[in-house]
Parts: C-alpha cells; structure tokens; sequence
C-alpha cells in the first residue's frame, strides 16, 4: 500500500507540472464573473439565479470530463514512451499498484478541481442571492463521480491502446454513457427498422455506465427534492465502475510486454 | 562464488501483425556473484529483450531465468535488483534527493533510514553536492550518475545498466567506468550492456556476444578471448577467394581479411591467398580483441564503428 501512495504522490505532481491546473484557474475566473455576463440578459432575480446555476454546472461538468480524459488516456503512454516506468517496475512494485497509484493521482487531481471550481460557483451565486446555497456542491460532488467514472475507463484502455485512441474510447462512453435510455430507443430501436443497429445501440447502452444518473444538476438548479440517500447510491455505482476498470485494467496490462 | 544470474534455454518471440519475430531463440548463460559482466550484441539481437525479461519487465516464453536463485520478475528477485535502462527520461521537475527519496522508498525504505540511503547513494556517485538541483538541470553525464544512484539507492546485489556510457563524452565516460569498478570492489554484481567492446574489454571480467536472438560466445574474458598472444595478420584483397578458409579469416574493418596465426601458419596462410593478395596491412603480435571476435561472430561486413 505504501509503494502506491508513494507513486501517487509522484504521479500527482507529474499531473500538477502539465499545467491542467492553469485551464482550471481560467474557468474558475469565468465562473466567478458569471454573474455579471448573465445579468446583461436582464431575466429577473429568479431566473438569472437559475441560469447562473444551471450554465455553471454544465461548464464544470464539460470541463471535468475532458480533463479526465485528457490525463487519463496520456499519463501511462507517457511513461511508456520516456520510459520512465521501467526503474519502477523494476523495483519491487506491482504492476496493478502502479496503475492504482495513476488512478488515484487522476482522482485527486480532479477533487482539487472540481473544489475550486465549485467554490468559485458558489462565491458567485452566494454574492448575487446573499446566501450561500451548498447543495451546489452534491451536484458538483456527483458530476466529479462521473468525471471517476469516465477517467477510469479511459486509463484502463490506454494501458493496452494509444493515447488517441483512449481519449476517443473515453469520450464515446461519456457521450453513449450520458444519452438517456430513451433517446436511444426512440432513435434507434423504434424509429429505424435496422435490427443490427437497434442491437447493437442496447447492447452498448447496457454494456457502458449510465452516466446520465449522475446528474444532479435540474433538481439543484430548480429546487426539485430529492431522496439524499441517492447519493450514497451513485457512490457504490462509481465504485464498482471504477473497480472493474482497475481490475480490467490489472489483467490487460499485467500480461503486456513492456 | 555462486552464480548472480542464471539463464536457461530463455525463448521470446514477439507476435506483431507482419507476424513473429523471434528475439531470444533459446539462451543459456550465467553470471557469477561479484564480477562485472559484459553483454555485447548488434542492434536487434536480443540484448534489450534479454535484459527485460532479467528485471521482470518481458516474461519469457518458455525457459528459466533467475536472479540470485529467484525466479525473475518476482519480488524477492527484484528486490536484490538495481536497474537504470538505457535513456530514460525522469521526472525532471524534481531535484534529484526528491526523486531518491521515492526510489528509495519503493525499495522499501522510510524515515531517516530511506535519507541516509539517499544521502550515501548520491555521495558514491559524486552528487551529494547538487541533491537540490532539478534533474532538468543536470548534464546527460550527471543525469547517467543519478540514474546509477536511483539504481543503487535500494543497496541491491545485482546492478543491471542498459548502455549506460551511450552518447556521452570520453571523459564522462571514463569517469563511469571508474565508478563501475569501484562499485564492484564493494561486492556489487554488475550486469553491463555497451555498444562500445573496447569498454566492455577494459572493465568486465566475463562477457556474452549475443547476435540473432543466440549467444555466440559466452564465459570468462580469457576463455572467449584466449591467453596467449598470436600474430594478428590483417590483409587487404582485390576479390575473396571462392575457396577461403571461412574458419581461419574473418571480416574486418574496410572488407580486410583477420586471421590470428602461429608465425608459422601465417605465412602458408597469406601464401594461399595467391593472386587475389592486395596488401598486407599489419602483422603483429597481439591477444585477440572482442572487437575482432564480435566481428567474426556476427560475419559483420561493415566497420565495427557502423555496425555498433
């Protein structure tokens, strides 16, 4: 366990050098002023309240999937290809734990950001209604599960594929993951008379995460209750995504030839 | 003294889509505790595939390879092992005590133990004066030296270099092979891998020429290289012979003809190149070099300097 975290802790400031954390200043700063881009709309208190919630997690959300796939799909072939990973795999390190260490260092990396850009979200929504509403955080706290989610899979793939090729497996299952059920069936089961497509469509709506679950964001953006034990829920889904992409991840790449 | 490192019968062929390539086709050698070991071969022979499957990075398709007794690529093997692979590129943003610590610390090490062995790695290999200095601003010699303290920061028994003096000046160069040597008086085994025979000739105690995925020649520098001085004739010819004796010449620098000879023997040898004789180059007493030995062995047509 100690060899992972140490590798963690290496990979995280590996991760922290590529200057992710410049990308996630600038749409910190755009969350902040977002107020004041909304307002020249002029939509009332309510709605622009509304509107600044509803825009921000979408922005936040975008943001943090394409920055899990981004250091996801390149931080094992970058070792790979300066070979950095041999001295570490020759010592007595194994293979799965070095994963595990990327894996971590990705969620890490991600939890730092989605804390500043929700805190920055929330400073800005708190300075326009004079209270500070943290249900804002469950919704950033559920799209950084799905950011997990996404970041696994995409790092399990680019342990045997190339870095372009793991970011666009990853951004396939974010865009299936995402669809709702419905618009699948609408599109491709019921409304095409194309039996391999509306096969093969369920099958790989039902084979990849439902991502859409995880979107909290229109019952905290238009108040509409919901049971919070919801969220324990989406965490015990997260986990086991996240577990079988490592253990896929374990086999794959404990069997390659470095 | 037993033996550090054991391979028998080692088999690895890569299956690739243009099909399989055989790159070790069977390799048996050992390396004995306490000496430093030269592994020579042109590119694509084996070399890089045999050292990966030493440090557990490649398993073997069929055959045995140990270390110490231990089966390859397992923990305890590893854990006797230190291993800095021919260009690697670190973690430049750290200083070179930061890096350490984290070797040291996957060697199992922690608290004041892990910075003393940091502390005692940097200072064997002349560094102890820039441990807070980014490795981004280390020369290529200075980043080869960390990449020996990163290899030794875990004291292993066996240190495997892949092409450690590679692109490096004849001073930074000579100044490894010091440190090599030094690190061998403490009783570290070295595996050593170089391009550079003359290298491998002056510091190893055995060597292995490996070419093709096959081990041409393997055991102590006196057994592969023999004792005694002989005449080496070189001859230069306007065409080979159809009926040359392939056993007593070999191929050397410029298409010339090498032959290590009785006086006797030399003169009925350059007698029956008859015609086709252009010149005789030199003719002088001297033991037979890895340099003419590789050559005859890997039947290279071209100059060694090309070839390597």
């Amino acid at each position: 366990m100690m060899e992972t975290l140490i590798l963690t802790h290496l990979y995280f400031l590996g991760s922290v050098r590529r200057q992710v954390h410049l990308a996630t200043l600038f749409l910190g700063t755009i969350l902040f002023m977002l107020p004041s881009y909304i307002n020249a709309f002029s939509l009332g208190i309510n709605a622009f309240e509304r509107v600044s919630k509803d825009f921000g997690l979408t922005l936040i959300g975008y943001f943090g999937i394409a920055m899990a796939i981004l250091l996801a799909s390149t931080s094992i072939p970058r070792d790979l290809e300066n070979r950095s990973i041999y001295p570490v795999l020759a010592r007595p390190v194994r293979r799965y734990q070095y994963l595990l260490a990327h894996y971590l260092a990705l969620v890490a990396l991600l939890a730092c950001s989605y804390l500043f850009l929700g805190l920055c979200l929330s400073a800005a929504v708190s300075a326009l209604t004079r209270q500070i509403d943290l249900t804002l955080f469950i919704a950033v706290f559920t799209s950084f599960l799905q950011a997990c989610v996404v970041g696994a899979i995409t790092s399990a793939v680019s342990t045997v594929a190339s870095p372009a090729l793991a970011g666009t497996v990853g951004a396939f299952v974010f865009l299936v993951g995402s669809l709702p059920g419905a618009f699948i069936r609408f599109f491709l089961v019921e409304d095409r008379d194309n039996q391999f497509a509306a096969a093969l469509a369920t099958g790989l709506k039902s084979a990849l995460p439902n991502l859409a679950v995880f979107s909290l964001k229109d019952p905290i953006v238009h108040d509409i209750p919901f049971n919070h034990s919801y969220i324990f829920a989406l965490i015990g889904y997260a986990l086991v995504w996240v577990a079988l992409s490592q253990v896929v991840a374990g086999i794959l790449f404990g069997r390659r030839d470095l | 003294m037993g033996d550090a490192i054991q391979f028998r019968g080692v088999k690895k062929t890569y299956r690739t889509r243009r099909g399989e390539i055989p790159a070790l086709k069977g390799i048996d050698f050992s390396v004995k505790s306490g000496e430093i070991f030269g592994f020579a071969g042109p590119n694509g022979a084996g070399k890089s595939t045999a050292i990966k499957i030493l440090v557990g990075l490649l398993m073997p398709d069929e055959g045995d390879c140990s270390i110490f007794s231990q089966p390859c690529g397992t923990r305890d093997a590893k854990k006797m092992l230190g291993y800095l692979p021919e260009v690697t590129l670190y973690h430049e943003f750290m200083s070179a005590q930061e890096l350490l610590r984290v070797h040291a610390g996957l060697a199992g090490f922690r608290g004041k133990e892990r910075d003393e062995r940091c502390h005692r790695a940097l200072e064997r290999v002349g560094l102890s004066e820039r441990k807070k200095s980014r490795l981004s601003e280390f020369s290529k010699g200075m980043k080869q030296r960390f990449g020996i303290a990163q290899a030794i920061v875990g004291e292993p028994k066996l240190l495997v270099l892949d092409e450690l003096t590679s692109g490096l000046d004849p001073q930074a160069q000579a100044s490894l092979l010091e440190l090599l040597a030094e690190l061998r008086s403490q009783g570290l085994t070295i595996f050593f891998s170089s391009h550079h025979l003359a290298e491998i000739e002056k510091i190893c105690d055995s060597v292995a020429i490996v070419h093709k995925g096959e081990i041409k020649a393997a055991g102590s520098m006196n057994e592969v290289l023999g004792k005694e001085k002989k005449l080496r004739v070189e001859v230069q010819v306007h065409e080979e012979p159809a009926n040359l004796d392939q056993k007593l010449w070999s191929k050397g620098k410029s298409g010339s003809l090498v032959a290590y000879l009785d006086e006797e023997a030399a003169g009925r040898a350059i007698r029956d190149l008859e015609d086709n004789l252009k010149s005789v180059v030199s003719a002088h007493s001297q033991r037979r070099s890895l340099e003419d030995l590789f050559l005859e062995l890997t039947e290279s047509k071209t100059r060694a300097a090309n070839t390597l």
